[in-house]
């Protein structure tokens, strides 16, 4: 997958989980610029996240995410893990 | 039994240990359903049968860096008496979400909103606990036959005693009369005058230093 396709799962995702099809993300986007991202929403992300792009995060990483792009940086490495 | 003897034959250890000294890979149900015991509203959360929920706290075991990750349990004449959690309050925002994720990957999509939106109710009403590297108790349950033994203080001093100098932390809900007085017998008063939580948290200071 590529950066704006995973970028584009992601949008779709928190479209989904906090109800308002007017989201756009960047990678600079953090979870204060999304009304409704809350640290439950972020969980309904993490797992939205993880069944679309066939990966599951280590428990360590969930909360340790400070923007979209550190989310985007996580998927492509365990993307690329054998 | 009387509770001086059971106390004596009792050891504590991890339940990780137990498990390796038993041969065991996965977690008991027994032990399962004690630390689900421990936190009821939160289990009441999934919606599944209630027949599911301790295979669902024993996934959240298996996952390492969860709240149920790590339990220290008394066990005597290899049966589970009693079972704890806790970790430095530093940890609590990354165990309770891993531990929530664990779930929520179990549950199908329509499951897992329901479950996260139940929670996202709960979590408004749940008082803060700032995050330090003092102990936050996160489970704490004696089985029925071994309760008003003392089991449950004597885990409360293994924390305390395994923790060094410092105070203790741990939530409750605010009308859970007996766990409140319970704690205030163990030393533990609420965190804060503000009553407006449905789950309180409580704070038991450190000792006083006995240095000269």
């Amino acid at each position: 997958m590529r950066r704006e396709e995973i970028l584009a799962v992601m949008t779709q995702i928190v479209r989904r989980e906090v109800d308002d099809e007017a989201v756009e993300l960047t990678e600079t986007s953090t979870s204060d610029d999304v009304l409704g991202w809350d640290s439950i929403a972020h969980i309904g992300i993490i797992v939205g996240v993880e069944e679309k792009c066939g990966i599951t995060f280590e428990p360590a990483q969930i909360t340790s995410f400070n923007n979209v792009g550190e989310i985007v940086d996580a998927i492509e490495r365990l993307k690329r893990a054998p | 039994m009387s509770a001086a003897h059971d106390r004596d034959r009792a050891r504590l250890l991890t339940y990780r240990q137990a498990c390796l000294d038993a041969d065991k890979a996965r977690m008991d149900p027994q032990v399962a359903g004690l630390l689900q015991s421990a936190l009821p509203e939160y289990y009441a959360a999934i919606p599944r049968p209630v027949e599911d929920l301790v295979g669902i706290v024993a996934a959240q075991f298996e996952v390492g860096g969860t709240e149920c990750s790590d339990p220290t349990v008394l066990l005597r004449e290899g049966e589970v008496i009693a079972a704890a959690i806790w970790f430095p309050c530093s940890e609590l925002k990354a165990r309770q979400s891993a531990g929530t994720a664990a779930i929520a990957r179990l549950l199908t999509r329509e499951e897992r909103a329901l479950f996260l939106s139940r929670l996202s109710s709960r979590a408004r009403s749940v008082e803060p606990i700032e995050p330090s590297a003092e102990p936050y108790i996160a489970r704490i349950a004696v089985s029925r036959d071994h309760r008003r033994q003392g089991n449950a203080e004597r885990l409360i001093e293994h924390i305390a005693a395994r923790s060094g100098i410092c105070g203790l932390h741990l939530h409750v809900a605010a009308h859970n009369e007996p766990a409140i007085s319970f704690y205030r017998k163990n030393g533990f008063a609420f965190a804060t005058a503000d009553k407006r939580h449905e789950t309180r948290a409580m704070h038991r200071p450190a000792p006083a230093s006995t240095a000269d």
